[in-house]
């Protein structure tokens, strides 16, 4: 039954810890239980539609097929998160200064919501299919099934609750500072999924350069020990990177960083062109007064 | 190499280092595994009554283990890089 617990427990908190993350800093915006559960339910059932197409997904792609749609799925969640960021830079900051502009936060919240959303759908769709072949096999056995099925559903209560716990954790954090870490969380995590997906297409046989190991700290931090699992969803921790799993990562930060500048720069210009026309308009007022 | 009653036959292969090797991991059992492997870094679902395409190198010289997640108290293995 432990090891039930185990292993369905280390299955679940990558997706724990992403839905954790988004819905603290989504805290406040209307209508983010509903996204966030929509993404998780339609995961849930996609992953039971994987593990039943398990067979058909290995064989495409000559055998690559689950490493090509593993890679897909990361590379999507990459985006997308690349995406939330830059939006978050170039309007999040307004939304949370101007209390006038709650009104329309509430109708242009809904777009960086819907980014997110797809990003808890994915991690739960990776790690939700192989939690369900997992138990599938332990239904599959027979037998001595009740007590690995206890397991199993104490694990996933686990994860739930390790959700919950990074969630209260995240909202001890400050308000005013937040945004800026849960900015660079979510670098940090895009940075990691897309070395990962690096990882799959080399794995794939598409990439067959730059596959030199790096180090080797699994003597110390084994990345799957829970320790190890928790940074390698965070951080992207590695136990045995390769140079094209740290190259991609730095690029992945990199691009990260200039697209939130940017957008953050884009801001200030209009914030800046807003304020120019608001001072001309009350001297021309003033002048019309003499 | 095959899965059977959750076991890997053989337990042991050896490859040559400096090379990429393609693994044909055949599932005969009733139930799905993972082929699992940080050392080696590959991580794949093999369902069950199937056959999996296993990539990995190319290695330095050593020993890598790998296990069967769905089954790690026995489907335990190595594969040796020479």
């Amino acid at each position: 039954m432990l090891g039930a617990l185990i292993i369905v427990f280390r299955e679940v908190i990558e997706a724990g810890l992403i839905i954790g993350i988004v819905l603290a800093m989504t805290r406040g915006v209307p209508g983010r239980g509903q996204w966030v559960a929509g993404g998780v339910i339609a995961a849930v059932l996609g992953a039971a539609m994987l593990a039943i197409f398990a067979q058909s997904i290995a064989d495409a792609f000559e055998g690559s097929g689950q490493e090509m749609f593993n890679a897909s799925v990361l590379g999507v969640a990459v985006l997308m998160l690349m995406w939330h960021n830059a939006w978050m830079a170039s309007h999040g900051q307004d939304m949370a200064n101007s209390m006038a502009a709650v009104g329309k936060a509430v109708s242009s919240g809904q777009r960086p919501l819907a980014a997110l959303a797809i990003v808890v759908g994915l991690a739960t769709l990776r790690e939700g299919s192989e939690v369900v072949l997992f138990l599938y096999g332990i239904v599959a056995a027979g037998a001595s099934a009740s007590s690995l099925l206890t397991g199993g559903a104490l694990g996933l209560a686990a994860g739930a609750a390790f959700t919950v716990l990074t969630y209260y954790g995240l909202l001890a954090i400050p308000s005013r500072y937040i945004f800026a870490v849960t900015t660079a969380l979510i670098a940090l995590l895009a940075a990691g999924m897309a070395a990962q997906a690096a990882q799959f297409l080399d794995a794939a046989g598409l990439i067959n350069v730059l596959g030199e190991r790096l180090w080797d700290s699994s003597a110390w931090l084994p990345q799957d020990s829970i320790v190890g699992r928790l940074l390698h969803t965070l951080v992207g921790y590695t136990d045995r990177p390769t140079e094209l799993q740290l190259i991609t990562y730095l690029a992945t930060l990199a691009v990260m960083v200039a697209l939130t500048r940017f957008a953050g720069s884009k801001r200030t210009a209009r914030a800046a062109a807003l304020t120019t026309k608001r001072s001309m308009s009350s001297r021309g007022l003033g002048r019309a007064n003499k | 190499m095959v899965i059977r009653d959750h076991k890997f036959e053989p337990e042991e292969i050896r490859v040559p280092a400096g090379k990429r090797v393609s693994v044909y991991v055949t599932n005969e059992d009733a139930t799905p595994e993972e082929f699992d492997s940080p050392a080696l870094k590959v991580e794949k679902v093999i369902p069950a009554k199937s056959k999996g395409l296993v990539r990995i190198g190319p290695l330095s010289p050593g020993r890598y283990e790998f296990i069967g997640e769905f089954h790690a108290d026995t489907a335990k293995g190595v594969v040796i890089a020479e």
